[in-house]
């Protein structure tokens, strides 16, 4: 009686699993309409489902919500890039020292994982030259130097590029023209795909 | 197919736990590179944000390739992942199954399809991918274990981040020297930022 008990109570537990995740399927599928047919096993959207469940509890997170502050990028979940919406270009270089000191204590403090970690390393070498990293180092906060001596020492993010690749050194911590040089900006409206998540 | 897709549930949810429970200071060991389309010493580099799902980005991709093209002893295109839609993070991770010029090739093949159809991305079938992928030396095999692989799943996410760091809220995000080329997105007119992006490269 027990060992039928305890059967049942599994195949109950079965079912009931099994329905939940039919039911997690059905409003998966509502969500995205990506066909009216049932999900094959390699289907894209059910693939991806589980990463956009892990990205919205990043997003949503309190580590996130610091790290996009840190960086001012305008790109929490408030504020969602606004602030560059209404300009054809953005110089998002740092060239003053004691600003990129500011930025690499600051946004270093506020990862707390391997990946984020890692997309700040892209971040930082986009956005400040390793000339203005040099001379940044000595300004760093004390509470921060340590973090971000280990995480200049790690900031390649996989291409052994040329120094400066991402950002040239001709700004010399002084003012960049608003443009880069040879560029003409395009009138006539744009497009895009808005980031949906 | 239900315990298939459960046992891609919970590996996703080991994949989150190991991520919360791993918090530490470093990098990830032996961090994947960023593909990279050109010659890695030309002296500058086009950074594209794009989402494989995105006919605009479809339509940029198609220009900046023609420049590397051009200029190949001048300027390279790196690439970042940058989902936009619900397909999205798996054909990214798809696309990681790939390297060099086949990670290229299969890149054209998807971006090659949306645009095709007008931006409609259903036609992206799981048939369809794996046809992408025979064609670039891959197999339905080499894509399963593509999805299954932690690494490239983080690695799409890691450039959502930074996509998201460096101010993209669509796509395509164009960078080039510490400039945000398309905060708004891409101009109407391509044929004019083709020729303002070449002349840009042609100087100095």
């Amino acid at each position: 009686m027990g060992k039928k008990l305890a059967c049942g109570g599994v195949l109950i537990l079965g079912l009931a699993v099994v329905f939940v995740d039919a039911h997690a399927d059905s409003t998966t599928r509502e969500k995205t309409k990506p066909s009216p047919e049932v999900s094959a096993p390699n289907d894209p959207t059910t693939l991806s489902s589980g990463f956009w469940a892990d990205w919205n509890r990043t997003k949503s997170s309190a580590n996130f919500a610091a790290l996009t502050t840190a960086v001012g990028c305008g790109c929490g979940p408030a504020a969602d890039g606004a602030q560059n919406q209404g300009k054809a270009t953005v110089d998002i270089a740092i060239t003053r020292p004691a600003e990129a000191a500011q930025f690499m204590s600051e946004s270093v403090a506020s990862s707390e994982d391997p990946v984020s970690n890692a997309a700040l390393a892209t971040v930082i070498n986009m956005r400040i030259s390793p000339d203005v990293q040099q001379a940044a180092a000595p300004l760093v906060a004390a509470e921060a130097k340590a973090r971000v001596e280990e995480f200049r020492a790690n900031l390649s993010t996989g291409i052994p590029g040329l120094p400066g690749i991402y950002l040239g050194e001709h700004a010399d911590g002084g003012e960049r023209p608003g443009l880069p040089e040879g560029y003409t900006p395009v009138a006539g409206g744009s497009m895009g795909c808005p980031s949906r998540y | 197919m239900m315990s298939t897709r459960r046992a891609f549930l919970l590996s996703t949810a080991g994949i989150a736990g190991a991520a919360l429970v791993g918090c530490g200071p470093d990098l990830p060991p032996e961090h994947p590179k960023p593909p990279l389309l050109g010659e890695g010493t030309a002296p500058k580099r086009l950074v594209l944000w794009g989402s494989y799902t995105c006919p605009f980005t479809a339509q940029l991709f198609g220009i900046l390739d023609g420049i590397v093209a051009s200029m190949p002893k001048t300027v390279s295109l790196e690439w970042h992942h940058f989902p936009t839609h619900a397909p999205d993070p798996a054909l990214h991770v798809a696309g990681l199954a790939f390297k060099d010029a086949h990670f290229w090739g299969f890149t054209r093949r998807v971006l090659g399809e949306v645009l095709k159809t007008g931006g409609q991305y259903a036609g992206l079938t799981p048939e369809r991918v794996a046809e992408f992928a025979k064609a670039e030396g891959g197999s339905e095999e080499s894509l399963a274990a593509a999805y299954a692989d932690k690494g490239k799943w983080d690695a799409v996410k890691e450039d959502l981040i930074a996509g998201r760091l460096l101010g993209v809220a669509r796509t395509p995000g164009l960078f080039y020297d510490g400039y945000f080329m398309t905060p708004k997105g891409i101009p109407l007119d391509l044929a004019a930022f083709d020729t303002s992006l070449r002349a840009m490269l042609a100087q100095g």
